[in-house]
Parts: C-alpha cells; structure tokens; sequence
C-alpha cells in the first residue's frame, strides 16, 4: 500500500507541475511511464485493482499510449548486459518468492507483463513490439504518432510576440 | 493474491466501494488491502477525533492509562507518526511545493502504513488500538481544500472502520482562546495555504470554522459519537470511559493465566483510579516520552504479578495519591 501510494504522491507532483502546465501551454509531453505501470505493478503486489483505478482518476488521460511489449528473457537479458545486478524492487525481492534475484525478476515481471496485457484491451494501448531492432521500434513509433499527430501544424502558432 | 476473498463492491456501485457509513467495525470501509483479511482479529479500534487543539492527545493519555491498569493492551497511534513518512511529511510541509494532492496522498502514505505496521498487527494480537485522529481528519482536512469527496472515500476504502469513533466537538470561539492560551496559532493549523489572507488570525477562524462544519457533516455517515469538548477534561474522561466500558466489558475476557493475586492488584488499581484522583499528576508520572512498549511492558508485569521495578513503581505512585 505505501508502495502504491508513495508512487502515485510522486505522480500527482510530476502531473500538477510537469504535465498539465506545458499541456496548457499546447506543448506535447511524452510520459515515460504512466499510470499504467502502477496499474500493473501494484496489482502485482495484491493491491485491489480498482482501487488502484480510482486512486488515478485524478491523471490526465492520455491522446495516445505506446506499450512496448517484449518478452521476459528479452527483459532479462537486456538488464543483465548492462549492469551486474537487478534492482530490489524491479526484481520484486519485497515479495519474498524468491532469494534468487534473477528467478524473482522472472516470477514478478512476468505477472506484471501479465496485468499490462489486460491494460491493453482495457485502455486500448497501443502496441510496440519491443524485442525487434532500436530502428524497427523507433520507425513503429513514428507510424502510429503520425497517425495521431499533423507534426507540420504544431510548428505554427497563433499568438503574438508582446 | 490476485483478487479479494472480501468480495469488493462492484465497479459501478454508487459509492465505489470506499469509506462510507457502510463499513462494519473492525471491517475495512472499501475495497480494503486483498492481502492483509482482517476478519476475526480480537483488537478493537478506537478513534478520538477532533480539529487541533481540542484536546484529543490529553484525553487519549488519560485513557490509555486507565485501560492499562485494568488489562488492556493499549497501543496508541497518531497522525503523521508513521516512521516511514514522518520526515517526508515535514519536509514537504516547510517547502511551498505541495499542492492539495501531494497533500493528501503524502498523508494517505502515512496512514497505510501505520495501518500495516501497527494498526492491523496491533489488532491482530487483540490490543485496544487507541487512535489520535483518524481518517476523518484527512476527509476533512482535504474537503475544505476543495479535493472530491467521493474520490478521497474511495482511496480510503482501504481503512478500517474503527469500533467507536469518539468526535470532540467544540466552537471555534472556545477552540481561539484554548490554542492561544497554550502554543499558539501554526501555518497549517490556520490554513494559510488556503491564502484567505495575511492575517492568521482571520486565517485560523475561516479555516477552523470550515473543518468544524465538515468534521459535522460527517457525524451520521460514519456515526460518530459526539462529545461536548467545551466540557473540563475530567467530565470528558469520564464520559470517555463511560462508554468505552460499556463497549469493551462484555467482550472482555480476562486470561486464566492471571494468577488470584494479580486480580486482586488489578481490582484495587481500577478502585483507585476511579476515585477523582488527579490526572494531570499520574500524566506526569508516566510522561508521553515513554515509548508504547514499554507501557505494554507495565502492563504485563502487573498481569503477571511479577514484582519488577515497573510494577512497584507503578503501585507506589497510585498508593501515594489514593
């Protein structure tokens, strides 16, 4: 539950001061994760799903949701190329289902990447397959931003210099 | 661990499944904590609510005591006490970053896990829980600030409906004079955040005003018991004690380890601090600073009958003012 609510005083920080201002200002802002990943992540944990839900239902709802999606050894790999130990809590040690770091990081993320796919009926995210090339994935990107965004229009703007 | 065996409410059932009257004490109000079933636990939950400066932590004290000396397990818990959010909560507060939001969740942290770490293991172990604010405050506190309502029900759907919610009503004219005549008049006692001007004073009765009449709108819906805090402290003890008793006496059940001799001194303990001894004096025999566990430690030695410093020291100190 701290975990739960710890996160979300962070987000509320980052959205009242981060977020809303610039979407006023008709900026584009790109959130690295969102509400989503609590959604997954404490309902992973054994928090109630729907109160996980309305806790959120102060958060903008965004124009448009990417989730890369990629499979648990592609994850597992990746993270170990780069550094020499998971993290506490992206590995969901706190769980206590396993001692083995790499073997919890399994267990945890696969149900959390277990809860992200029923997000993805429930609030039509957008999906990137996530295990093909930095090029493939960034070309995906562009394709389905193209879709929601005229970028040529955005450079344009209406007020006046004072 | 993926779903509730409590059975939540539907999603589109009116009150979203979140703290409302319907909570059945010692139940959790909403949707709960699906990990932590407190169904059956043996504690019992006691809110004392009021704004500041009502005189809620003097009554809590005074109580606390008196259970202790006829048996009870009494473990106190506090707003913003939470070890985890405590520095957090402080540190936020003498920035001007927070917004009615951060305020609200930082609080919410605080409370979920003093419910974790000590409201629900303290229930589980069946101590009487004595809670110096509660949930209401937070409801309040936000809905002057303007936070939904139904969205802070909700989020507190995950607290427990205490057996008795004590509400230490008083005017705010009374609530001025009592807060001057000790410690003064605090930013975010008198609302400044709110900006309704530079004047504290203006500030504090605007503000104070306001919570006393959401802190009354709440009397029904999650049926507080209404005390008159205008009263001296003793008649407030007393009515404290009045109803507490007549609530915790007919679940009590003393242990059969208790020996003859030990229920004897519990007896003559309780006699003693019924007569109109002074409280202030005993406060002072056993101040705030000493720790909750070591209260509980009191406790049990007298159960035990065990003849430790604590206990002789305890005896004396009521012997000397009988």
């Amino acid at each position: 539950m701290t975990f739960s609510l710890l996160h979300a005083t962070d987000f509320a920080d980052r959205l009242l001061y981060k977020i809303i201002p610039p979407l006023k200002a008709g900026m584009i802002v790109l959130a690295d994760r969102y509400a989503y990943t609590a959604f997954a992540r404490d309902a992973t944990r054994g928090v109630d799903r729907q109160w996980v839900r309305e806790l959120y239902s102060f958060a903008v709802r965004p124009d448009l949701s990417l989730y890369f999606r990629v499979p648990i050894d592609v994850s597992v790999d990746r993270l170990l190329a780069r550094r020499v130990k998971l993290k506490f809590y992206e590995a969901g040690m706190d769980m206590g289902w396993s001692s083995n770091p790499i073997e919890s990081f399994r267990t945890f993320q696969g149900k959390v990447l277990d809860e992200y796919d029923q997000l993805v009926n429930e609030f039509g995210l957008e999906v990137i397959d996530a295990a093909g090339s930095i090029t493939d994935q960034q070309r995906l990107v562009r394709n389905v931003i193209a879709k929601h965004i005229q970028i040529r229009q955005m450079e344009l703007t209406d007020d006046e210099l004072v | 661990m993926t779903s509730s065996s409590d059975a939540p409410l539907p999603a589109d059932h009116p009150e979203g499944g979140g703290a409302n009257g319907n909570g059945a004490a010692g139940r959790y109000y909403g949707r709960g904590i699906p990990y932590l079933p407190i169904d059956g636990y043996p504690g019992k939950l006691i809110a004392i609510e009021g704004t500041d400066g009502v005189g809620r932590s003097t009554q809590i004290q005074l109580l606390r005591e008196w259970l202790e000396v006829r048996g009870y397990g009494v473990i106190e818990t506090g707003w913003t006490r939470s070890t985890l959010m405590q520095p957090t909560i402080e540190i936020a507060k003498s920035s001007n970053t927070l917004n009615k939001l951060t305020f609200v969740l930082l609080y919410a942290t605080d409370f979920a896990d003093r419910l974790e770490k000590e409201i629900i293991p303290a229930l589980k172990a069946g101590f009487v829980v004595l809670s110096d604010r509660y949930i209401f405050t937070a409801l309040a506190r936000a809905g002057v600030r303007g936070v939904d309502r139904q969205w802070l029900r909700n989020l507190y759907g995950f607290a427990i409906a205490p057996h008795m919610v004590f509400y230490l009503n008083v005017d705010v004219k009374t609530l001025i004079g009592r807060v001057l005549a000790s410690r003064g008049m605090d930013f975010w006692e008198s609302g400044m955040d709110l900006k309704h001007g530079d004047d504290i004073y203006d500030s504090f009765r605007t503000y104070q005003q306001k919570l006393l009449k959401e802190y009354a709108s709440m009397g029904d819906e999650f049926s507080f018991r209404t005390l008159d805090a205008r009263r001296s402290i003793d008649r407030i003890q007393e009515e404290l004690r009045r109803q507490v008793s007549a609530f915790l006496e007919p679940a009590e059940k003393i242990p059969d380890s208790v020996s003859a001799m030990a229920k004897t001194r519990l007896m003559t303990a309780t006699a003693r601090t019924i007569s109109p001894s002074p409280f202030r004096m005993r406060s002072r025999v056993f101040p705030p600073s000493i720790c909750r566990w070591r209260c509980c430690r009191r406790r049990m030695t007298i159960q035990d009958g065990l003849s430790s410093s604590k206990t002789v020291s305890f005896a004396s100190s009521t012997t000397t003012r009988a």
